[in-house]
């Protein structure tokens, strides 16, 4: 971990501060709206939401996260390109944590981090290729779980709870708890398919079980379709140049 | 001295100029807290939006905005997620009216202010807040804005089975 991090230049995805309504658990998403879900929204920014992400309910009280992203092969988050019909496994970390849980805080209650991501197609409504959580949650020592066994030990030192899909398939989110690092598996859609956008909007919860107080932040990274055969596999942490535009209202 | 002459007498001409308080419409109550009320929590609740005391029109949902020290039926206080209780609907319901044009029901700022401008609707800053300059209803055909409309307009009961009244009457809280 401290290798890579001293050869690989890491590249901080946006800051938007301020905060939305993320939630505690991955069911709220889909429950519906009048009896407090999200509707089967996940709030990445996106378009086809309106460009909603975390900060339209989370109220921010602290200096927006950094996060980084991670893919393998790494081309997809170090370049932005893509190959189609490619399966990469994306990583969402917190670099650092802003808002530790505190260590009196009660261990029945989750820390409120968590993130929601999805890849929209070229009209900017569609979403592209297929998303898939880790569901053979590989434990590897550490608690880092996986979706590829062969990357343990290259990890980042945070438990990875369960990511889950939309009930469409179309954006992944993860049940808020202390983590701090997640993964997910995404396969490019076939040639042709085009300019593509990566939305991902996290939320750094402050443990006090509500929306405000907490960091955090959405980003947009466009991913251009390459012509090339698939990458070595190969772990490293990496940035993705963050075509982000957030603005601070008011 | 000249201006501030004028100014004094326009202030004074204001003062005289009737500007009687206007009852509130009577709408659908059924419909707003079965179809409506839905719809603001979907749409317009959000902490960042209207849920929040900081909006002129401000409303309560559950899991968003709720009214503060606000308790259960059991006395408790109902928490972010608690049920949506019967006061948050009555300000809501009574909030709302207040956007609504009863001589001119599709002129009404409830209507109009979530449309975007394209489509016929009024300036909203929603529409400049978050990326892509999208407001909440891009046009008339979304359903969620169909049932703000219905409402004004005075149709659609929950009895006649097409306003999209998703919450069951059971789940209405009634105190």
């Amino acid at each position: 971990m401290i290798r890579a991090l001293a050869v690989l230049p890491l590249v901080v995805l946006l800051l938007a501060p301020r905060a939305a309504d993320a939630f505690s658990t991955a069911g709220y998403y889909r429950g519906n709206a009048w009896s407090g879900g999200g509707d089967d929204r996940p709030f990445t920014g996106a378009r086809r939401w309106r460009g909603y992400g975390c900060p339209i309910c989370h109220v921010p009280a602290a200096d927006p996260p950094r996060f980084v992203l991670d893919s393998d092969p790494p081309s997809l988050a170090r370049e932005g390109v893509y190959t189609p019909e490619q399966r990469y496994l994306i990583t969402v970390a917190f670099f650092p944590e802003t808002l530790p849980t505190p260590l009196d805080a009660d261990p029945a209650i989750p820390a409120g981090n968590g993130f929601a991501a999805e890849i929209a197609g070229a009209s900017g409504d569609e979403p592209a290729g297929d998303l898939s959580p880790c569901v053979t949650g590989i434990h590897c020592p550490g608690s880092v779980d996986r979706c590829d066994p062969d990357l343990c030990g290259e990890g980042l030192p945070a438990s990875t709870p369960a990511v889950q899909t939309l009930a469409d398939g179309t954006a992944v989110v993860v049940e808020a708890s202390g983590a701090t690092s997640w993964q997910f598996a995404w396969t490019a859609p076939p040639r042709g398919a085009g300019e593509l956008t990566l939305h991902v909007a996290a939320v750094d919860g402050n443990s006090d079980r509500d929306p405000t107080g907490d960091a955090v932040a959405v980003a947009r990274i466009s991913l251009q379709e390459g012509a090339g055969a698939a990458e070595a596999s190969a772990w490293v942490l990496c940035l993705a140049p963050a075509a982000l535009r957030w603005r601070r209202r008011r | 001295m000249k201006p501030f002459a004028i100014l004094l007498c326009g202030c004074l001409f204001a003062c005289t100029v009737e500007n009687p308080d206007r009852p509130l419409p009577e709408l659908d109550r059924t419909y707003f807290d079965r179809a409506v009320q839905p719809v603001f929590a979907r749409r317009c609740a959000f902490s960042d939006c209207h849920g929040t005391p900081r909006r002129f029109f401000s409303i309560y949902a559950r899991g968003r905005y709720r009214l503060p020290n606000a308790l259960d039926v059991d006395g408790e206080p109902i928490g972010i997620m608690g049920d949506i209780t019967r006061r948050e609907l009555d300000l809501n319901y009574e909030r709302a009216l207040g956007f609504v044009d009863p001589n001119e029901p599709g002129k009404s700022q409830i209507v109009l202010k979530p449309l975007a401008e394209e489509a016929g609707g009024l300036y909203h800053r929603a529409s400049e807040l978050y990326a892509y300059d999208l407001d909440v209803f891009l046009d008339p055909s979304d359903e969620d804005y169909a049932v703000l409309v219905r409402w004004v307009f005075g149709g659609a009961p929950c009895e006649d089975g097409g306003g999209r009244c998703e919450v069951p009457e059971r789940d209405v809280p009634t105190e």
